[in-house]
């Protein structure tokens, strides 16, 4: 009776097989890019296919912060509050050129040279904006990238 | 210069008290009124209540770095005769002020802000003139010709 319906697997691959197909992104947009982020979650590129297509409003029910646009000095303590405000284990993904590096906005007087002065990026993702092609291969650089975490211990125990 | 009183309505049908606060007049699709600065709220004010103008809507308040002075544009807009307007008044580079229109339009508390925030021309009557789109603590106004960005925040950013 029991054949066929035990599956023997290590704790911490099943929590993070089950962590990395439900990243939900918060519903944040900063400028162009955010069309593009909005594109990707249509039927076309169907973001849902990898779990991601709930965006939640509120930075506590989050897991993943797309910066997607340009961080301007203005807006950069309201983004890293947001940033603070989600709980761990969260990703950031730095979306376009703008939130790598300033992109085409450098010399200028109100934008911050990259998010990841502010906050630590996971992704980073090239592109002025980035194609929902593109975004999708970031997510799932990010969904490698958690496979590879001991999260689970590192919780109980305190240890990687 | 003279206003050519022929050729635009506009300045017709102003009173006199008024329209020679009006230093110069051109006519076209949209009509411009070059006029006193001290007389903008004035002008304004008349522009907008007078029933056979009634210019109620405020499209765009923004001003012009000419180096030996600002310019600060109106563009009008009468939704009841369907006809715009552009009303323009020069500031002194050195002590910028304007009397504010914000008591006319309500628009125009916000685009005050903003050119008094890029260009930092003063509102005289302005309800709350503080910075909009920079930080509180950002130093001058960087849509002046003379704006340099600070030597510390070039090597900043080229890291």
């Amino acid at each position: 009776m029991l054949r066929g319906n035990i599956l023997l697997t290590r704790v911490h691959k099943l929590y993070n097989w089950g962590r990395r197909n439900s990243v939900w992104p918060l519903t944040f947009g900063l400028a162009c890019c955010a069309i593009e982020m909005i594109a990707t979650t249509d039927p076309r590129f169907d973001i849902a296919r990898f779990g991601m297509e709930v965006f939640r409003p509120s930075p506590r029910q989050a897991d993943c912060l797309i910066v997607s646009g340009t961080v301007t000095k203005k807006m950069a303590p309201a983004v890293r509050r947001i940033w603070d405000q989600m709980p761990e284990p969260k990703y950031a993904v730095a979306m376009g050129s703008c939130a790598i590096s300033g992109g085409p906005f450098v010399g200028s007087y109100n934008v911050v040279m990259g998010v990841d002065q502010i906050l630590p990026v996971d992704i980073y993702i090239p592109g002025c904006p980035p194609r929902p092609e593109a975004l999708l291969d970031g997510l799932m650089r990010l969904q490698k990238k958690i496979d590879k975490q001991a999260i689970l211990f590192k919780l109980a125990w305190g240890e990687e | 210069m003279t206003t050519n009183r022929d050729e635009v309505s506009v300045v017709n049908l102003l009173p006199p008290a008024l329209a020679e606060g009006v230093i110069a007049a051109k006519s076209g699709e949209v009509p411009e009124l070059l006029v006193k600065t001290d007389r903008i709220a004035e002008i304004c004010e008349y522009l907008a209540s007078s029933p056979d103008l009634s210019f109620n809507y405020l499209v765009n308040l923004t001003a012009v770095d000419w180096i030996n002075y600002f310019e600060l544009v109106y563009h009008l807009h009468s939704i009841r005769h369907g006809r715009m307007i552009a009303i323009k008044a020069r500031v002194d580079h050195d002590n910028p002020v304007a009397p504010s229109v914000a008591r006319i339009w309500d628009a125009a508390r916000f685009q005050e802000r903003e050119t008094y925030d890029l260009f930092g021309i003063s509102f005289n009557g302005h309800p709350d003139l503080r910075r909009i789109l920079l930080y509180d603590e950002f130093v001058g106004h960087p849509l002046r010709k003379d704006y340099n960005l600070p030597r510390e925040e070039i090597s900043q950013q080229l890291r």
